[in-house]
């Protein structure tokens, strides 16, 4: 999988996927995601038409870069069972403030973002010129 | 008149150089060349007068010229093999000196790298035995160099031209060697040298290293390191001789970093073999050994656990002072290995207890996802279908948190496609779940799949798919389950072919037997190859 990153405007990145998102390569989006916060984006759009297939990992990747916005480092398995989960601010996720919006998703990445629920958590645009629109002005 | 005398046939200042080369590559070295008459004539240690007063353990090597011994080589040094390999080579060149006649002093520096190559060598690959890993082996080549090629800074690159795996020297002197050596590591590296004839020596214009020497660590296999040693300005310059010493050293350094790589893989490899084994061992003693056996119900299942990726669970179960209902299951957990495993175990014990409340699926998978999300954030989710079937009416209240959809397949062959809402279970701590309910009637199938199935990949790549698991499920209208099982499997691994599976399998069928319909023989299958049923 191919992982672009721009920088239309200093709070907002854009991320673009192209190809399989699945276990093997999801960790390398959030890096992604965590240096485009490092470069001071404030919300990130994953331009998600590339992907011609996208598993549950890639559902665990788009709410660890929602987690990284929020200042919060993503709950590794590798740490265990541990730690009192912040509900607050993920109940939220999304809601109130849509710091990941998702660009145009290919038919069947949007049935797994809707069978998943995650459509409700993120808003959802068609293109990634609207979806960077839309982050710009929020 | 007797043999010649040793000192008349090679200069003392001869034999002090070949005894110097011997005792700078193995440190504490003593070594002696006597004269056939007993007399000292070269020493490392001049206070040593005699043969008789040589060290318990010294190696003795004779000097034979034309036949006749004319004198003595003893080495004692830091162990036997080593020591006897320097005193033979001491012998030797002083034997070819002695016969040159004219050449000597060419033979005797020939001789002199000869020694500091081999016995160099010897040491090194002595104390590559024990090297793990390329930082500690990249540590042993620079302190094996440093005396015979001091003095000098010295720092190994790792393969990426970044990490440094070892240094020699001062930071600041190592961070200067760095900058003045990395155009001479461009050329290199844009020349691509083949193996083994890699060490450069470059003059660089500051004033603070005289010359530097680079070689590559390689192998067949590819580029493991670099070596940049630097020899501070008016400290003489490296020659050829020490080039083609550390192009040695390389060599034997680069296939020992090469082994330990390939070792910390195969160590690393079966570590994670070990965790998913485990891992795929607490699934599968998860997984139910029989179902409960109802009247007028067939109960079905496929569980085909793949060979790397887990996190599939499905279950049945009775639930407690609820007469006729019974509890399904059919869930899939991100990630694989022990963490998945335990997030599987957890969430399934989580789904009993929280049944037995009695709310209904929909209650249950909020109490459980409250739960997860509160207390145990793992950074894993779980999709999961639960349904709560009353086999007594036939009524099905169904409630699906993230999961692929469920089917129904109606008596008549029409099928339902069932996807009410519910988001994923771990995630967030609203599920946004709505329940659906629905009636089972004589012949209708109840399905649920993970995605094990509809994302079954074909040696060219192409997935099963949910239109294909359709048309298969609506031409096994009639069929008892255990019967449709076995086609969706055996569907499945046609399609699949020899492609590997890349997920977890899981099946489950409950369906109403029609009315018509006598018992069918009950089974009990061990899970882990291929499901249970009964009727």
């Amino acid at each position: 999988m191919d992982i672009t990153t721009e920088q239309p405007s200093p709070d907002v990145a854009v991320i673009g996927l192209i190809g399989e998102l699945d276990g093997s390569n999801f960790e390398q989006v959030i890096d992604a995601g965590r240096a485009a916060r490092d470069g001071g984006a404030r919300r990130i759009v994953i331009d998600l038409a590339g992907l011609t297939y996208m598993g549950s990992s890639g559902l665990v990747a788009i709410h660890s870069i929602a987690l990284l916005l929020r200042g919060q480092e993503p709950t590794s398995p590798e740490d265990g069972w541990q730690a009192i989960h912040d509900l607050g601010a993920t109940a939220a996720a999304g809601a109130a403030e849509p710091a990941v919006v998702l660009a145009g998703p290919p038919p069947s990445i949007e049935r797994v973002l809707d069978r998943s629920g995650m459509l409700g958590l993120f808003p959802v645009h068609a293109d990634r010129e609207s979806a960077v629109a839309a982050a710009t002005t929020a | 008149m007797g043999a010649p005398k040793l000192r008349r046939l090679i200069e003392g200042s001869a034999l002090d150089s070949l005894l110097a080369a011997g005792s700078a590559v193995s440190p504490g070295l003593r070594a002696w060349v006597l004269d056939r008459d007993g007399t000292v004539v070269a020493a490392t240690d001049r206070t040593l007068r005699g043969a008789s007063s040589m060290p318990a353990g010294t190696s003795t090597r004779g000097i034979v010229v034309d036949g006749a011994e004319i004198g003595s080589v003893h080495v004692v040094g830091a162990d036997p093999a080593t020591d006897r390999s320097i005193g033979e080579l001491i012998g030797r060149a002083i034997e070819l000196a002695a016969t040159e006649g004219l050449g000597r002093r060419v033979v005797t520096a020939a001789a002199i790298n000869d020694l500091r190559e081999h016995a160099l060598l010897s040491r090194l690959s002595e104390t590559l035995a024990s090297a793990v890993d390329p930082a500690g082996i990249a540590g042993c080549v620079l302190s094996t160099v440093s005396r015979p090629l001091g003095p000098a800074v010295g720092f190994v690159l790792g393969p990426d031209d970044t990490e440094l795996l070892a240094v020699s020297g001062s930071a600041d002197d190592v961070a200067a060697l760095r900058a003045d050596a990395a155009s001479l590591v461009t050329r290199l590296r844009a020349e691509d040298p083949a193996i083994g004839s890699c060490a450069e020596i470059e003059t660089p214009r500051d004033d603070r290293f005289g010359t530097i020497l680079a070689t590559f660590l390689r192998t067949a296999r590819g580029h493991h390191g670099t070596i940049v040693l630097g020899r501070p300005a008016g400290a003489g310059v490296f020659t050829a001789a020490d080039r083609q010493l550390l192009a040695s050293v390389a060599g034997q350094a680069a296939v020992a970093i090469e082994r330990a790589g390939l070792q910390h893989r195969i160590v690393e490899r079966r570590a994670l073999d070990q965790e998913l084994a485990i891992g795929r061992r607490i699934q599968i003693s998860l997984m139910p050994r029989r179902f409960p056996s109802i009247d007028g119900w067939e109960i079905a299942s496929a569980y085909e656990p793949a060979r790397e990726v887990g996190g599939d669970f499905y279950d049945v179960f009775r639930i407690r002072d609820q007469g006729d209902c019974i509890g399904l299951v059919v869930a899939d957990v991100t990630g694989k290995g022990i963490p998945a495993a335990i997030l599987m175990a957890d969430s399934r014990a989580l789904i009993h207890a929280a049944a037995d409340h009695g709310g209904g699926p929909g209650e249950t998978l909020a109490r459980v996802n409250r739960i997860l999300v509160d207390e145990r954030a793992s950074g894993l989710f779980v999709t999961v279908a639960h349904a709560v079937l009353d086999t007594g009416t036939g009524r099905l209240v169904l409630a699906r948190a993230g999961h692929d959809p469920l089917h129904v397949l109606r008596a008549d062959g029409r099928l339902e496609i069932l996807q009410p809402p519910g988001r994923l279970i771990g995630m967030v701590a609203d599920l946004d779940l709505t329940p659906i309910e629905l009636l089972l009637e004589p012949g209708d199938a109840f399905v649920g799949h993970t995605d094990g199935v509809t994302e079954a990949r074909s040696p060219d790549g192409s997935f099963y798919g949910e239109e294909r698991f359709r048309a298969l499920l609506t031409a096994m209208v009639g069929v008892p389950a255990q019967t449709l099982v076995q086609a969706v499997v055996a569907d499945v691994a046609a399609f699949r072919g020899r492609a590997e599976p890349s997920d977890d399998l899981t099946l489950l069928v409950v369906r109403r037997q029609p009315a018509t319909a006598g018992p069918e023989p009950s089974s009990i299958v061990d899970p882990a190859s291929g499901g249970s049923s009964s009727s």
